[in-house]
Formats: C-alpha cells, structure tokens, sequence
C-alpha cells in the first residue's frame, strides 16, 4: 500500500511537472547541463560525464532514438544528471518511466548503503519537454527550480 | 667326240643350275620366313590411337621391385597438458581489442562493477548484472536486484536468459563486516556452481578485491570494517576457491596502487570506488590480462 501511495505521488509529480514544462522549450542537452553544473550547490560531488552509450544502457533508452545527450554521475553519492533529445515526442514521453525507474532502483540501492543520499534521491526530478527530457538528482534543488521556471 | 678322263679334282667347277623342283622349295620356304616375319610385325604394331594413349616411357622400364611394407608410424604419445595452476592469478599476455574481447562477456558485482560500466569506457556490448551494496549472498539467496521492465529479477536468472562467452565477478567489499573469509567463499564456491550450471561453456574470472584507500575512507565515513587488512584476508582465501572451482583469478591492477600497495589517492573518489581514470586503468588490466 505504502509503495503504490509512493507510486502514485512519485507519478502525479512527474505528471504535474510535465504540465508545467509543456509549453516550455525543449532542453538543449549540453548547454543546459553545462548551466546546472555550473550552478553553485546544485551538486555536492563532482560529476563525472557518462558515454551516451552507456547511459542509454544505464536507463534502459534505446540509443537509435536519441539526438542527443549529456549525462553526469557521481562514482561516490547519489547525485546524477541526465538530458536527452529524441526524434519525436512520444520516444521522450517513453523515456520518462525508464528514468523514473531509475530514481527507484538507486533509492533501494542506497537505503542501507548510503542512506544520507536518500533525500537527494526523494526530490530527483523528471520533467518532459517537447522531445527532451531531463533527469536531475541534486544536493540542492532550489537552483534547479529556478532554472526550470526559466 | 670320246670323253678324255681327268680326275674329278681336276675338273674345272661345274656350272650346271641346280634343279628347279629344288629351287622352288627354296624359294617357298624363303616366303613362308618372310611371311611369318611380317605377320609377326603387324600383330605386335600398335594404332596410332593407341601409340597416343600409351605413356611414352623415356627411360628404360625397370623391373618392378617389390613395394616394401609400409612401416607403421608410431602415433606420437601427446604430451600431458599440464593443469594449470588456477591458484595464481593470470599473468599478463598481449592486450586483446575490449570491444571484441567483452562484447559476449557478462560482470557481476557491486558497486565498484557499476562505476566499471559507467565510467572505464568499456564497450556497451557487455551486460552487466550490478547493484550497489551488492555480496555473494545476495546473489546465492536470490535477492532480486535486475531491472527487467516494471519488475526484478534474482542475478542467476538474469544470468540464465542469454549464452556468454565470459564471466567476471567482482564481489568482496560489501561482505568484509562480516569478518568471514571462510564463510565468504563457501558461499561464493556455491554461487559459482550455481553459474557454471547456468553456464557451462564460459570462462569464469574472479576478481581479487582491490584495497581501499584508508585517508580517503576515514574522510568519506566509509563503515569502519572496510579496510586493507580485511581485505587482504579476504583475498587469501580466493587461490584457493580458483584451484578448487579452476576459476580464473584476476590479481590487483598494480597501476591502481601506491607504492604502500594502497589504493592510490589520484585514482581514488571516496576510497573505495575510483575516479574515471582509475577504471580506465582498471579496464586496461583487464585487457592484458585474459589468459589468452
């Protein structure tokens, strides 16, 4: 019960994100990855870049359908960013699920591993627009925010 | 006129014929020679077809000599291959091309496996079977840790759905506060039996668990238990586990170390898990270090 309450809320956020980013620009991968790392606090460790590749195995994303990408993690803590662009909307609205399962898998991962990590990994953030989607899992969300209130 | 006497010896040579009748058997008994002479010849003529079918010899033909009984050779004993010594770590050969050598290989293990697929470079071809905090009793209890879709599956079925080539696992760090050796490789000689039934064909490697290091560990408040002296312990009792199971052991990348035999602090993160250059360095190793 505890998991589909989680479930649910874990959805309607990501729902309620997507609407609000709707009718905003489509992310542009390394210029705005750029822009989040180069923020102040929004992450803690530093992040390492991932082969697009591997991240796509990573998430489970087909390669053939991206873009473009940038994607970041952290080889000691929680914090991770993903962006990628896709030839159509509807391969970026399936990525999304697949990032969503991400979020879950690390914050099982980490209960009894890392356990500090595990808010960071509460507020991670999906959000949709047009054909890109961006996943980030921070130290501090509040930069983040302001970046996607543009 | 009368006949004056003279002795026969003193006649003169009489030239008289002989008689014909004689004559006559001469010469059929010359023709019968002669026509024997040139039966013979034509008999023993060949065609010229056949004169073209028959192998001109060129020189004079032998008498055949009797073929002398092959000598049976002797089927050379092959040598006994020596067993190897799976108790020693492979040694260092030529480095094989990783996206060939990797592409039908499969890893299992912690988190240091999962740093390994993101970060070493390593080709996308390879599966990896990895989760954080990851131990050999996970995997032998069957503790479902792969995504498939929206479910989870156990390591060994994840294992069972595809025919690999290679098998790497990377396990260790995560059982050290246990204090176990022992206990650590039965249960991982259990594991290896259950993989080796999954997968019959493949070469196994086993990785030695690569020391921490201490600096960094104590600043990242990495749990107290993971140190370089139960780490040593724990790899002591991997030559063992090799030589019983005949597994490939993978010994520590020198290159990873300082000269303490510590994890060395450029490569390190948080002392235990490596910065991008130290799995770069890491797959290197592995590459040199096949067996092959």
């Amino acid at each position: 019960m505890k998991k589909a309450i989680s479930g649910i809320l874990a959805f309607s956020l990501i729902l309620v994100l997507s609407a609000c980013g709707g009718k905003k620009e489509a992310f542009s991968p390394a210029k705005d990855a750029a822009r989040l790392r180069d923020t102040q606090g929004v992450f803690a460790t530093g992040l390492t870049q991932i082969d697009q590749a591997a991240a796509c195995a990573l998430y489970g994303i087909d390669e053939s359908t991206v873009t473009a990408s940038a994607v970041f993690g952290s080889t000691s803590s929680a914090e991770e960013l993903a962006i990628f662009t896709f030839s159509s909307q509807e391969e970026a609205q399936a990525a999304q699920p697949l990032l969503q399962y991400r979020v879950e898998d690390r914050t099982e991962e980490l209960r009894d591993y890392l356990p500090d990590e595990l808010p960071k990994l509460e507020k991670a953030i999906i959000e949709v627009r047009e054909d890109s989607v961006l996943l980030v899992v921070a130290s501090d969300y509040g930069p983040v925010e302001d970046f996607l209130k543009g | 006129m009368p006949r004056t006497y003279r002795p026969s010896h003193l006649l003169p040579p009489t030239h008289s014929s002989p008689p014909k009748w004689l004559m006559a058997v001469l010469m059929l008994c010359l023709g019968l020679v002669l026509a024997a002479l040139l039966l013979r010849t034509d008999l023993g003529a060949s065609t010229p077809a056949q004169a073209a079918e028959a192998t001109p010899s060129l020189s004079p033909t032998a008498a055949p000599s009797p073929t002398p009984a092959p000598t049976p050779t002797p089927e050379p004993t092959p040598a006994p291959t020596p067993e190897p010594d799976w108790s020693l770590p492979v040694p260092e050969g030529k480095a094989v091309d990783q996206k060939e050598w990797f592409a039908d290989a499969v890893f299992i293990g912690d988190s240091r496996i999962d740093g390994f697929k993101l970060y070493s470079g390593v080709t996308s071809e390879a599966t990896f079977l990895d989760y954080t905090g990851l131990t050999v009793f996970d995997v032998a209890e069957g503790k479902k840790v792969i995504r498939q879709g929206s479910e989870k599956i156990t390591i060994l079925d994840a294992l069972s759905q595809k025919t690999y080539g290679k098998i790497y696992i990377a396990l260790g760090v995560n059982e050290l506060g246990y204090y176990d050796p022992e206990g650590f490789a039965a249960v991982y000689g259990q594991v290896i039996d259950a993989i080796r039934e999954s997968q019959p064909d493949a070469r196994l490697y086993i990785h030695s668990i690569i020391p921490v290091n201490t600096k960094k560990c104590k600043a990242n408040d990495i749990p107290y238990y993971v140190t370089n002296e139960n780490i040593i312990a724990y790899n002591q009792v991997l030559p063992d586990l090799c030589q019983e199971k005949k597994l490939r052991l993978i010994g520590i990348p020198e290159a990873l170390l300082d000269e303490a035999g510590e994890m060395a602090p450029e490569v390190s993160a948080d002392g235990v898990h490596f910065k991008k250059p130290g799995y770069g360095l890491w797959l290197d190793y592995l590459t040199s270090h096949t067996g092959e």
